[in-house]
């Protein structure tokens, strides 16, 4: 009786300790994904705010554009008084 | 034996509990800051959609000003000859009205930013305003001048419709204070009209039922002639007009009736429009 109770024992303690072992490997690697995630949506933001910068340096040189042609259009030399 | 087993599996048990609590709470502060990135990556998704609007719109002003641009120097070269026609009226002509119809038609450029249709029909107004104020004072030099008419009266066979229809030709074309007659004799022979040297213009009944097209351009050709003569000297000594005409007064007269707005069926060139253009003001360039 003795001896079964030792060998149960013994793999229940064998069981537990697969089960905590392989619990550890999936947190561990859940983790690993997440930081992957958060580098690749660094990545993201890093390129979008490059588009974002090339975007506003090509609207800033239109509204230049525009004050000069404003200017153009405003100007009344040669016109009737 | 068995109380140190036991030992060493709580000692373990609390290990890998703790192990546990510690990859979680690296996996949630991890997922939060993914959370914040994915909300900074979307805000900036935005703002880069809100740009290329903006982009778009602003593409669209700017190509709408350089279309309106492009027309505006044809404008103000108009403006410049119409202030010119207004000195020459000057003593001569009330302008006020038309003063008004150019300082109205200038404002609809000042204020235009997208259409240039706007500009080019405003301009093709101060062209015609010009042509206007040249014809009245013309109409007011040759009022002035007393010149002798063939004598008689004004039509015969052509009849008082008919003469009308003719005057009225003259008159749209700017001759409205030079002499009008029927003859059936014109320049010695039988031409259709003809231009004396005195300031009347002749014309031979049957063109009484020509096109009104066709009358025009008649009436301006010779009201041509009767500006040539008042130039006549300057003219045929000019060296511009024996080499952009030949010395031809029929082809002069025919451009300076395409520059007057009613050609026929003989045209002429930029260069030689632009010289004809000085006849009709006594200018010979």
């Amino acid at each position: 009786m003795r001896v079964i109770a030792v060998i149960a024992g013994g793999l229940l303690l064998v069981g537990g300790g697969a089960l905590v072992a392989v619990a550890d490997q999936q947190r561990v690697a859940a983790l690993e994904a997440a930081k992957a995630a958060v580098a690749q949506t660094r990545q993201e933001l890093r390129d979008i705010e490059d588009s974002n910068d090339a975007l506003a340096d090509t609207l800033a040189a239109l509204q230049t554009q525009i004050a000069e042609q404003e200017k153009q259009l405003a100007d009344e030399t040669g016109l009737l008084k | 034996m068995l109380a140190v087993s036991a030992a060493v599996a709580a000692v373990l048990a609390v290990g890998l509990v703790d192990r546990a609590y510690a990859l979680d709470a690296d996996r949630a502060a991890v997922i939060a800051e993914l959370r914040s990135l994915d909300a900074a990556a979307d805000e900036a998704a935005q703002e880069g959609d809100h740009l290329r609007g903006s982009i778009d719109i602003a593409e669209q002003d700017a190509a709408d000003r350089a279309a309106v641009l492009a027309v505006r120097p044809a404008f103000v070269a108009e403006v410049a000859a119409l202030d010119a026609a207004f000195e020459r009226a000057d003593g001569k002509v009330d302008t006020t009205a038309d003063r008004a119809s150019a300082l109205s038609a200038q404002q609809a450029v000042l204020v235009e930013r997208a259409d240039p249709a706007v500009v080019t029909n405003a301009t093709a107004t101060i062209h015609a305003l010009t042509a206007k104020i040249d014809g009245d004072v013309t109409a007011w030099q040759a009022a002035r001048v007393v010149r002798p008419g063939p004598g008689g009266p004004a039509w015969a066979s052509s009849g008082p419709d008919g003469y009308a229809r003719v005057r009225a030709a003259l008159d749209r074309v700017g001759g409205s204070g030079v002499g009008l007659y029927e003859s059936a004799s014109c320049a010695g022979g039988s031409a259709a009209a003809c231009a004396n040297s005195n300031g009347y213009i002749k014309y031979r009944a049957d063109i009484v039922n020509w096109s009104v097209d066709r009358l025009n351009w008649a009436m301006a050709h010779e009201l041509a002639h009767i500006h040539q003569f008042q130039v006549w000297g300057a003219l045929t000594s000019s060296a511009n007009y024996q080499s952009l005409f030949g010395g031809d007064p029929e082809f002069l007269a025919n451009c300076m009736a395409v520059v007057r707005g009613f050609p026929g069926s003989v045209g002429c060139d930029g260069e030689q429009q632009a010289w004809a253009s000085g006849i009709w003001v006594g200018a010979v360039q």
